[in-house]
């Protein structure tokens, strides 16, 4: 059989690889924990809770010596096949980050019941996942006391990613918040219908302003980027972001941003992977455990002056306290009513 | 395999040297040798000066002008740009000395293929050639046309210009050439002074043998088959334009014309392939212009296409499929292995297997499979158009004696070829087309040799 | 193997294949720091090394063998179909609104769940048939159009007036148990594996044994002759995309019901695009095509490995799969160009 060279190169380079499948250990060699984490179609770099996440899983990296990897989902369709091969190759924690792929979870969960999952965001009712939610009302009732207090206009405006419960919590604790503050602010409350379509974010955030709103809280993962586009043509105006600290995006022109921990999440279950102790099958954070709450105004002083932060503190108090409960449904805002401080 | 072996060949200047030969003799190959364009394993051409070389199928870029085609590559510059008018005037001054007259300045898409014809000679000639590879160059040109260039490429030869014409036209050959060398299976068999042969002579010499007799024409009675009236055609470029005239059963009606003159726009209305106007009844039926190819072959109307490669076969196929084409559902996939052993036979298909891939076949065995399959369909109607184009004299022969046959057997037969010779050899009735129009009509009796060629011409 | 077969077309494919998946593969390694050997090693290693790894190989297989199937049969009938992802999208989304939207039970769910998905990838691969058939219009462009279309469309769909309980995003609600494709060797793996391998069989067979594959076969490798020989060649372009199309829809209906059990607008990282790749190394033959189809499952469930294992961008793999496709799609789109 003649054997033109190219071929013969192949046919080498065959036999180099194959006698080496399996090189690739499947256990790291130090035999460290190892924790793998799967994003969602924002990937990282989203500066919001992908990104979030991320830096709380590179401080189990250092602090707990553990090994770690982050596999990107670019469609819906990777969310299950990444975290499949996570639970292949046998990871000791697996992170789902965000509510989109709870449903991909229950199902890999369920075909992998030696593996332990946790999803952020969501709840997942399997025994071997840990579900890690957020009180984002109470961080959004703060919000809303400082937009009402803040507002000139009389109105401020919520735009949201797409109309789900998730979002209806920002929703509904951001509107109890001003209306703690003062009734007759109206909350103008809109959905992009997408968390990726950052030029619709950016329509309907000009939309808004143009109604009379000077201040939108923007809850719409990726999509509120175009928002803060908007903001950067408008003086007076002020958006307040969400999820990781987006006050540096547009210095000034974000009041603040309703930060959630999504780092301290992880940190803490990688904790308990780490030690190798069971991990809770619902982990909540809210203001109490630092895992929502507002930015340090560092651009806005000017606007968010001593006397809004007193009454902050205040509010805030009453949260942690239990005075005052944020309402997280829109059936709980209708039926929220204002306390005396 | 070995297209050309061993090869002596001479050409001196101031004569035409004709290369004859069957179809696959090894003639193109030795001219694309001596031009330098293919590489011989062995041996050696000496050539003092230029060569040049027409070819068969023009070489032209349609979308360009003349002076763009001729000196395409060799264009006068100025700087970084064409000097237009240099070029222009080159290519006046050119065809002025060769009295070659053509517009520099026309689109050759435009051109008729005479004047195309000139164009490709020019852009040889200005490469002042020593030596002038001509490859089946009056193909597509009229008998007054081939006249006319060989005039001119006489005048080149007096100019000190070796030429050498390669062609299977023996009369040409005979009328025009001063040497004549015949090539078969890629090597010379024979080489005379034209003066001293006869065209019987090299016939004999190019097949190896005595040249085959067709099959005798049996008299048949005939009946009204097929009653054109009044047509009008377009097929692509092809124009047809107001013909009228019938086929009987058991005649074969010969259309003589030149290439480009409205030929394609009549085959392709009787395939159901063009549309048309005008009055089509065959066997006493109507015939649609919204007919499909489907409807006319259900009818028995049977299109033999010029084109084999493209317009009658899947040339990636076997044997055996291409058989089929055309007859796929009537004949169902369980008889078409035999249907293929039955053409295979009757014509002599080499190789004989069904299952031999159709692009690896010669011409002629792929002609023969395609006139094959349509005759063993046993149609009512054929239409052939150039069935014998490319192939050798023996396989055109046996195709020609096959349509004898199918006539004899009652078939009506419209054969449409650019070759008066197959026409008068097995033409009933001869009708002679030129722009798209009949001009003229003969029975086999009254064939006037001068008349049709004037007639083909357009001189009425 | 015998000589002349080292001299065929579709033995130089696989050259050209092997030669860009490990020629390419490697410098790509090498530039992101990391050995060749070790690389590939955890590809494979990842697509073959455990049970589980060996079912999401051949899930993966069977996400890129239907479209490819489809793909292969508008091929063979001269019809470059590029909107295999865009059939695929509505096939899903027809299998996973219906399936969720009307809950029948077991032994009904699952038919008509894939017999929606079929029909609406049809119904999309038609389309450009139709405008083929009936206008002439170029069916590349008209395909590549419609993908865009088939996303826009369903994402509205399923954001707006279908929305469904349940749904989180861009998605449709949850299919019912009954609807889901059942699982073998207790893994992610589904029948629709063997539903794809018999496909692949049965297209085999009607393009190879049936008066229908004649046709289609004639119209695609000659269409001037097949003309002539009395075969519509506008129907003949109708039935291939519509099939086509239908293979492809196929496939999505089974993503939605074997994995996602919902329709999810983002359920194709792009197999309908990988997928073309697929039929071209596999030389438009469906039984080769399962073969080329087992080689890019293998890659694609491999580079995640190889990405978290070895630390390889999984990009790798899709810098692979594009010249791939370059290099094969090109060359016949070169072909095409100079028989003309």
């Amino acid at each position: 059989m003649p054997c033109w060279p190219p071929l013969r190169a192949v046919l080498l380079a065959l036999a180099v690889v194959s006698t080496c499948v399996g090189c690739a250990g499947k256990q790291s060699a130090s035999g460290a924990i190892r924790i793998g984490m799967v994003t969602d179609v924002g990937g990282l770099g989203d500066r919001s809770f992908n990104d979030s996440a991320y830096a709380g899983l590179v401080r189990a990296k250092t602090d707990l010596h553990v090994d770690t990897t982050v596999l990107q989902s670019r469609s819906a369709a990777d969310y299950q096949i990444n975290m499949t091969v996570l639970a292949n190759k046998e990871y000791d924690e697996i992170f789902a980050i965000g509510f989109l792929m709870a449903r991909d979870v229950t199902e890999v969960a369920e075909r992998y019941p030696q593996r332990h999952f946790s999803i952020i965001d969501a709840v997942v009712d399997q025994p071997n996942v840990t579900s890690v939610t957020f009180k984002e009302e109470e961080g959004s009732f703060l919000a809303g006391a400082l937009a009402a207090m803040t507002t000139k206009t009389k109105t401020i405006a919520f735009l949201g990613g797409i109309d789900i419960p998730l979002l209806r919590k920002f929703e509904a604790g951001y509107a109890a918040g001003a209306r703690q503050i003062d009734p007759s602010v109206k909350v103008l409350v809109k959905y992009v219908g997408s968390f990726e379509d950052v030029a619709s974010g950016k329509e309907l955030a000009g939309v808004q302003f143009s109604e009379g709103a000077d201040i939108i809280y923007v809850a719409a993962g990726k999509a509120g980027l175009g928002a803060i586009d908007q903001v950067k043509e408008r003086n007076g105006a002020f958006i307040i972001g969400v999820d990781s600290d987006q006050d540096a995006i547009a210095p000034g022109k974000i009041l603040t941003s309703m930060v959630k921990r999504v780092d301290i999440g992880v940190f803490r279950v990688s904790g308990q992977a780490a030690a190798r102790k069971p991990r809770p099958a619902h982990l909540t954070l809210g203001l109490k455990e630092g895992g929502v709450g507002l930015t340090d105004f560092r651009y806005t002083k000017s606007v968010v002056t001593p006397a809004k932060l007193a009454v902050l503190a205040k509010l805030r108090a009453a949260i942690i306290g239990g005075t005052l409960v944020a309402p997280s449904t829109r059936e709980e805002l209708a039926s929220f009513k204002r306390i005396p401080l | 395999m070995q297209a050309v072996d061993g090869v002596d060949l001479e050409l001196q200047p101031g004569e035409i040297h004709a290369l004859v030969g069957e179809n696959g003799a090894g003639k193109s190959t030795l001219a694309a040798i001596a031009y330098g364009a293919v590489r011989s394993d062995d041996g050696s051409v000496e050539a003092v000066g230029v060569v040049g070389l027409v070819h068969q199928h023009f070489k032209l870029i349609e979308r360009l002008r003349v002076w763009e085609n001729v000196l395409l590559n060799r264009e006068p510059r100025r700087g970084w740009a064409i000097d237009v008018d240099a070029a222009r005037e080159r290519v006046r001054a050119l065809s002025a000395s060769y009295g070659l007259a053509v517009d520099p300045d026309a689109l050759v898409e435009t051109l008729p293929v005479g004047i195309k014809q000139r164009v490709e000679l020019l852009r040889e000639l200005d490469r002042e050639p020593s030596v002038l590879l001509l490859d089946e160059p009056t193909a597509s040109l009229a008998p007054t046309e081939i006249a006319s260039f060989f005039t001119t490429v006489g005048d080149l030869a007096k100019r000190g210009t070796a030429i050498m014409v390669v062609t299977h036209k023996l009369a040409e050959v005979i009328a025009y050439s001063q040497r004549v060398t015949v090539m078969r299976a890629g090597r010379v068999v024979a080489s005379h002074l034209t003066s001293e042969t006869s065209a019987d002579e090299i016939a004999r010499e190019m097949v190896g043998g005595e040249v085959p007799a067709l099959a005798a024409r049996a008299s048949v009675a005939t009946a009204p088959l097929l009653e054109v009236r009044g047509l009008s055609a377009r097929s692509g470029t092809s124009v047809l334009d107001d013909a009228t005239f019938e086929v009987r059963a058991g005649e074969i009606v010969g259309v003589a014309g030149i290439e480009g003159n409205g030929q394609t726009a009549l085959s392709d209305a009787l395939a159901g392939v063009a549309a048309f106007t005008g009055e089509l009844v065959f066997a006493g039926t109507l015939l649609r212009a919204s007919d499909t190819p489907a409807s006319r072959l259900a009818r028995g109307i049977r299109v033999i296409p010029q084109d084999r490669r493209h317009e009658a076969l899947v040339l990636d196929w076997n044997v055996r499929d291409n058989v089929a084409l055309g007859r796929q559902r009537t004949l169902g996939l369980a008889k078409y292995a035999g249907a293929a052993r039955e053409v295979i036979e009757r014509f002599d298909v080499r190789p004989p297997n069904p299952d031999a891939i159709v692009a690896a076949l010669s011409g002629g065995n792929q002609q023969k499979i395609v006139v094959g399959r349509t005759l063993a369909s046993s149609p009512k109607l054929v239409v052939a158009y150039q069935p014998t184009r490319g192939i050798d004299i023996g396989a055109a022969a046996l195709v020609q004696s096959r349509l004898i046959e199918a006539r004899n057997a009652g078939a009506g037969v419209l054969l449409i070829s650019f070759e008066l010779d197959e026409i008068f050899a097995t033409a009933d009735r001869v009708l002679v087309i030129a722009n798209g129009k009949f001009v003229g009509s003969f029975d086999r009796a009254g064939i006037d040799r001068g008349r049709i060629g004037a007639l083909m011409a357009g001189n009425a | 193997m015998t000589a002349a077969f080292l001299r065929t077309r579709a033995f130089r494919d696989i050259v050209v294949v092997l030669v860009l998946v490990f020629g390419v593969g490697s410098i790509a390694m090498l530039l992101a720091h990391v050995s060749p050997i070790v690389g590939f090693g955890a590809l494979f290693d990842g697509a073959w090394g455990t049970k589980g790894e060996i079912a999401e190989t051949l899930v993966q297989t069977t996400n890129l063998l239907f479209p490819a199937l489809g793909i292969a049969i508008a091929f063979r009938a001269g019809l470059f179909n590029i909107g295999a992802e865009g059939q695929l999208v509505m096939g899903g989304f027809a299998a996973g609104w219906l399936g969720a939207q009307f809950p029948l039970p077991g032994y009904l769910a699952v038919p008509m769940v894939l017999a929606a998905g079929t029909l609406a990838g049809g119904v999309w691969g038609a389309i450009p048939g139709i405008m083929r058939a009936r206008f002439k219009a170029n069916e590349v462009i008209a395909t590549l159009m419609l993908n865009v279309v088939a996303i826009l469309l369903t994402t509205y769909l399923v954001t707006g007036p279908l929305q469904q309980g349940g749904a989180n995003g861009s998605e449709t609600g949850p299919l019912p148990k009954a609807a889901q494709l059942t699982h073998l060797f207790d893994t992610q793996l589904t029948w629709a594996f063997v539903l794809a391998l018999v496909l692949a069989f049965v297209l085999r067979w009607v393009l190879q044994r049936t008066i229908f594959g004649y046709e289609l076969r004639a119209a695609g490798d000659a269409p001037e002759a097949a003309k002539r020989a009395g075969i519509d060649l506008g129907r003949t372009a109708l039935i291939a995309m519509s099939l086509s199309g239908a293979i492809a829809g196929l496939g999505g209906a089974t993503i939605v019901a074997g994995a996602l059990h919902r329709f999810n607008t983002g359920l194709s990282p792009g197999y309908g695009f990988i997928a073309i790749a697929v039929a071209l190394v596999g030389n438009l033959d469906p039984l080769w095509i399962v073969v080329a189809s087992v080689a890019f499952g293998m890659l694609q469930s491999g580079g995640i490995a190889m990405q978290a294992e070895a630390g390889v961008p999984k990009e790798v793999v899709s810098l692979i799969i594009g010249l791939v496709i370059i290099a094969l799609a090109g060359r016949r789109v070169v072909a095409s160009l100079r028989s003309t």
